[in-house]
């Protein structure tokens, strides 16, 4: 039987454009408990948790906290509720010191007017903070000289310097090594043991097994699972999240796989990936996916020339290129799609029609004079092609959608008759019909030959769309499945756990 | 206590530097004009100094904020032409005030522009470095303006204890600035906006007010700088502080301030406005033309900053592989 | 003609920055006609064509700078320093010709090196070019020793003040330039390069254009028209000054700011750069007839840029970036 709850969340409900994110969902958080949180990408763990922190407003549902049912209207006061939440990104200024970042905004003073920082109660608290961690940073060190771990910390021991009876971690440990991933375990058993309730967004089991007292499982907003962790085995938890309905939503296609385009040995990229050999054939798409911080994106930059590499070859059509820049691997047939198109996909003031044919500016400019007319026609061709909606061509890129954007990101480099294809997280964020577009856009780029590299975090993509996957975790291969043998318990098994699991069929 | 040691360092590297920087250039001058170490010729220089360590400690602070002042020499002009004025028609005290309270305003409207209206340092300090330079020139019709109080010229004529009062006033505006830097809840501010606005904000900090206050102050120490050029030259000029952003500007990066904004070192300012100032004393002595002098600045500050921002960037390479290594 | 790449914000024209380069001048041209009727002459309209040719140029060659994302702070002592040396060189061999070239090829040769700095060196463009401008500007005083080189061999101010027919060569010279500089930025892979870096850097890197080449080509023409423009500022005075207009910049980058083109860069025609420069040579000559002060255009054109960007901003807040260090 569970003590009483220190916060409970009780039949929360939300939507967002007519899409029920969250479906009566049912937590209760325990003082010193920690409870893990799973679920899918889309599963509604981080708008549970936003909701949690004030970011968002419950359509319906209550939050009670020790008893009592209150309003968390904003972060603010969240904070004042003692609800602390530490991101995936942290909010710490590099070149302040440790003390100064865990009191950020929050500086102690005293003397006339409160002008003059006391720093000794400063050191004091940031010293408490820490230990209380078990962490052994330095107060007066500086942030920017500190691993992500120790920052992690640092941003941990932010979070507490208010008075905190729930600490909400998202994945905290996607971005560290091994080796840290202990420290933090170690240290969020202190926190835990020193009464503040716990909830602990992860995926990974051997984690789970070892700090969870109780676990959730979300799945499509809805909550199929709570339990204690003592009851419940890995592979149940497996079925939970991925559901056992059958997913058809993505289009059949049965195509030749012909000649291999690209071989990729043994390569390795600082703090991203190591020692991953791969090999790509025509006609076929081979998925690359893991937990968080797997390096698969990082992977895919590295081979594009976007990212450095430190060891390791790269063979285009048994030919071994130097893909220094994407220029080289523009010019050996590579098309890349970013993860982000904000910040690297999209021009966002320039025209669509200017976005579209960015990939093949010098073909449609010899002599350096651009041929308008024959870009007009290139583009009226390919923009119906591909799907993009828009009133004009000359409109701004930031007017359309992000389907549509994202359509333009990946189908102007049909423009170049590419054959391999990079694509990175290619429908976040955009709408199912837009997905749909994308995915049949793939399967005709196989189809007519060319070869797809799928880096995504979307398990339903990766099974719906692979004939072959690679799992990876924290930077290297860790197992191959393809046939029938790709489905998404398997992956699972194989990316969250210490065994190996099923082989190729 | 690695962590201290490693901080500390970062924090006096940039002021050693410069001070080694100093005592090299002292010596190279020296050999080449024995007249540069004369007591006379050391008063001249901390003399001359002065207003430009006050002005550059104003353009750190703005550096510090992740902006940039391109109008502190107009601000100057326009504060001693201003101060001068109010100077005439009601005395020192007044002319003082005015003096410094108009460049703390023309930096304040900077500063909105910059952090209400999100316009860019660079444009919203152009267009005030061509504001306040007409202001000079129109409210003095092109002409120098004297006949100013005695008492105006005190501050930067007399002696106090055998010091010419502008190095004392430079060295009571040092520790001021350092002690709001390093001790006050507001100054630490501004590092942070200037290292993260974004966690600055989501830290509850005021950013777009403290932004202001760094840019408005600023203005206030070019104003300062501008009582001491105006006292040295017995009247308020128009043609004030061509060239004095640069000066700066060299001066703070040579002191080891980052211009990417959230580092500053008030030692290491201090350091370089003596070493521009002793830079462009030492040209005096040899001989040099004021002409070479430009040059050499010009050529100087990109020199300067390219060392700096190579040196960050090797910096940074180094410790990425570091901490890459460490997470094998 | 609409280029290919005019782009409308969503939605309807009746927004500040596409409507000011036209409303701005039409509402002075309106009230200098009322208060002052000397103002609507032909022969007066004709002097502000006069007036504003050097800056037209000027203004151009600084939007390529501002759409590719950077600043050019060195204009005006980049003009003096080529006007110094191609007058001197002018006069040592007496032709005419190789003062003209020589006012460019040094103004592309300084471009050159702003682009080296910021694209190679990776210095931010506002310290590069500043630092160039003080080199520039103490080379000037340097070679002249601080005086005017005057009397050039004859025929070499005929841009500056020569006529073809009634109309004076200058104007025609910004009009040949002004269309060549419209063919430049919408039908050349340079000019839309350029664009495209200036609005996405990151993105133009993934689809293969390499920003640090074109922003070179960016600075180099920006030399090349600021020394026409050197070439026009000199022809009309017959002599080569160092401080000719040390104001260049700054009112080039007005000029930009009020025709409309985004200080963050990645839009705008170059058109507008031309058009923005309407109102500033309007109120000059306005301010002029009317006997006003000639500070006062200063403190307005550095007033009237402030406020220009800031109302450009207050439109799309979220299209901001600090530009400047990235």
């Amino acid at each position: 039987m569970l003590p009483s709850g220190v916060i409970e969340v009780r039949n929360i409900c939300k939507e967002f454009s007519g899409n029920r994110v969250l479906d009566d969902v049912d937590l209760r958080l325990s003082a010193g408990a920690v409870h893990v949180l799973m679920g899918e990408n889309g599963a509604g763990k981080s708008t549970l948790i936003k909701i949690l922190c004030g970011i968002h407003q419950p359509d319906s549902g209550s939050i009670v906290i020790e008893g009592r049912p209150q309003i968390v209207s904003n972060p603010a006061k969240a904070i004042e509720l003692g609800i602390c939440v530490v991101h995936q990104e942290f909010n710490l200024v590099p070149s302040l010191t440790v003390a100064e970042n865990i009191h950020l905004g929050r500086l102690p003073a005293r003397g006339p007017f409160n002008l003059c920082i006391d720093r000794k109660a400063m050191r004091r608290k940031s010293e408490e903070l820490l230990t209380l961690l078990g962490a052994t940073i330095d107060p007066l060190a500086e942030v920017s000289d500190l691993c992500v771990a120790d920052r992690q910390l640092v941003e941990i021991a932010r979070s507490l310097v208010g008075s905190s009876k729930v600490l909400i971690m998202d994945e905290p440990s996607a971005a560290l090594g091994a080796s840290e991933v202990d420290r933090l375990l170690a240290t969020i058993e202190r926190l835990a043991d020193f009464g503040v309730a716990i909830l602990y967004v992860s995926h990974r089991m051997e984690e789970i097994r070892r700090i969870g007292d109780h676990v959730t499982v979300l799945r499509d907003g809805q909550c199929v699972l709570s339990t204690d962790v003592e009851n419940v085995s890995d592979d149940e938890l497996i079925e939970e999240m991925v559901g056992r309905k059958v997913e058809n939503q993505y289009p059949q296609r049965s195509v030749e796989r012909g000649k291999t385009l690209l071989h990729v040995s043994n390569l390795s990229s600082w703090r991203a990936h190591d020692d991953v050999t791969l090999s790509l054939r025509e006609g076929e798409v081979l998925g690359v996916v893991g937990p968080l911080g797997c390096g698969n994106i990082e992977l895919g930059e590295s081979i594009f020339g976007v990212r450095e590499v430190s060891g390791g070859t790269i063979e285009v059509d048994g030919v071994e290129t130097l893909l220094r820049s994407p220029s080289f691997a523009i010019e050996s047939g590579i098309a890349f799609v970013p993860q982000d198109r904000k910040t690297r996909g999209i021009m966002a003031k320039t025209s669509v029609l200017a976005n579209t044919t960015s990939c093949i500016l010098r073909e449609l400019s010899p002599h350096g004079i651009m041929q308008l007319r024959r870009e007009r026609m290139v583009v009226d061709d390919i923009i119906s092609k591909i799907g993009v909606v828009t009133a004009s061509l000359s409109l701004s890129a930031r007017n359309l959608s992000g389907g549509n954007q994202q359509k333009i990101v990946l189908g102007r480099w049909l423009l170049r008759d590419a054959r391999i294809y990079i694509l990175t997280e290619p429908t976040r964020g955009i709408d199912v019909g837009a997905k749909e577009a994308i995915y049949r856009l793939i399967n005709e780029l196989v189809a007519n030959g060319a070869a797809v590299l799928l880096l995504s975090s979307d398990l339903k993509e990766i099974v719906g769309m692979s004939d072959r996957v690679l799992v990876m975790r924290r930077g290297h291969v860790v197992n191959e499945l393809s046939g029938d043998a790709v489905t998404a318990e398997n992956i699972l098994s194989c990316a969250l756990c210490n065994e190996v699991a099923v082989g190729t069929a | 206590m690695t962590g201290k040691l490693r901080a500390s360092m970062t924090h006096i590297q940039g002021p050693l530097s410069s001070f080694a920087m100093l005592i090299v250039l002292s010596a190279g001058f020296t050999l080449a004009a024995p007249e540069f170490l004369t007591e006379n010729n050391i008063s001249n220089v901390l003399r001359q100094a002065s207003p430009l360590l006050i002005a550059s400690l104003g353009q750190m602070l703005v550096i510090l904020v992740a902006g940039i002042d391109i109008s502190t020499g107009a601000l100057v002009a326009f504060a001693s032409v201003g101060g001068a004025v109010a100077a005439v028609s009601g005395g020192a005290a007044a002319g003082v005030a005015a003096t410094v309270g108009l460049a703390a305003l023309a930096g304040t409207v900077s500063g909105l522009a910059v952090s209400v209206f999100q316009v860019q340092a660079v444009i919203a300090t152009i267009g005030m470095l061509g504001a306040a330079r007409g202001l000079a020139l129109l409210i003095s019709d092109g002409q120098p303006i004297g006949n100013l109080p005695p008492g105006f010229l005190d501050l930067a004529n007399s002696y106090l204890l055998g010091i010419p009062a502008p190095v004392i006033l430079a060295a009571a505006v040092t520790m001021l600035v350092a002690g709001w830097l390093l001790l006050t809840p507001s100054g630490r501010a501004l590092f942070a906006i200037g290292g993260s606005a974004d966690a600055a904000r989501a830290a509850g900090i005021h950013v777009r007010l403290h932004r202001t206050i760094a840019y408005g102050a600023a203005g206030a120490l070019a104003g300062l700088a501008a009582v001491i050029y105006t006292g040295r030259a017995a009247s308020g000029q128009p043609t004030f502080g061509v060239g004095l952003e640069i000066e700066t500007i060299a001066a703070v990066v040579l002191g080891g301030t980052a211009l990417g904004g959230g580092r500053a070192t008030v030692a290491g300012t201090a350091f370089g406005a003596i070493i521009v100032a002793v830079l462009s004393n030492g040209m005096e002595l040899a001989g040099i033309s004021p002409y070479i002098e430009r040059v050499v600045l010009g050529f100087a500050l990109i020199v300067i900053v390219f060392i700096d921002l190579t040196r960050r960037r090797i910096l940074e390479n180094i410790r990425n592989r570091q901490i890459a290594m460490a997470n094998r | 003609m609409r280029s290919p790449l005019a782009q409308r914000s969503s939605g309807s024209i009746w927004n500040w920055r596409q409507l000011s380069p036209l409303l701005i001048p039409a509402a002075l041209m309106a009230i200098l006609a009322v208060i002052e009727p000397r103002f609507l002459t032909s022969a007066n309209l004709m002097n502000i064509l006069l007036q504003a040719s050097p800056l037209a140029l000027a203004a151009m060659g600084q939007a390529v700078v501002i759409i590719s994302g950077e600043l050019d702070l060195s204009q005006g002592s980049a003009a003096a320093l080529a006007g110094v040396i191609a007058v001197l060189l002018a006069i040592e061999t007496d032709s005419v010709a190789v003062g003209w070239i020589a006012i460019l090829v040094v103004s592309v040769i300084l471009g050159a090196v702003n682009g080296f700095l910021v694209t190679q060196l990776r210095i931010p463009s506002f310290v590069a070019t500043v630092g160039m401008l003080t080199y520039a500007d103490g080379m000037a005083y340097l070679i002249t020793g601080g005086l005017p080189v005057d009397f050039p061999p004859d025929g070499y101010s005929w841009l500056g003040r020569g006529y073809i027919g009634s109309i004076p060569v200058s104007v025609l010279f910004v009009a040949v330039v002004a269309v060549a500089m419209h063919i430049f930025a919408s039908r050349t892979r340079a000019g839309r390069a350029l664009y495209l870096i200036g609005d996405n850097a990151n993105a133009a890197v993934i689809v293969g254009i390499r920003p640090s080449r074109y922003r070179f080509y960016a600075f180099l023409l920006a030399g090349l028209l600021t020394g026409s423009a050197a070439l026009i500022l000199t022809g009309r005075i017959d002599s080569a000054p160092p401080t000719l207009s040390a104001t260049l910049p700054f009112e080039a980058i007005a000029a930009v700011a009020i025709g409309g083109i985004a200080m963050t860069g990645g839009e705008g025609a170059v058109w507008r750069a031309v058009a923005g420069v309407a109102p500033i040579a309007i109120l000059v000559n306005g301010l002029n007839l009317l006997g006003v002060n000639t500070y006062i255009q200063l403190i307005l054109i550095g007033a009237i840029t402030i406020a220009v960007v800031a109302l450009q901003n207050v439109q799309q807040p979220i299209w901001f970036r600090w530009r400047v260090f990235s």
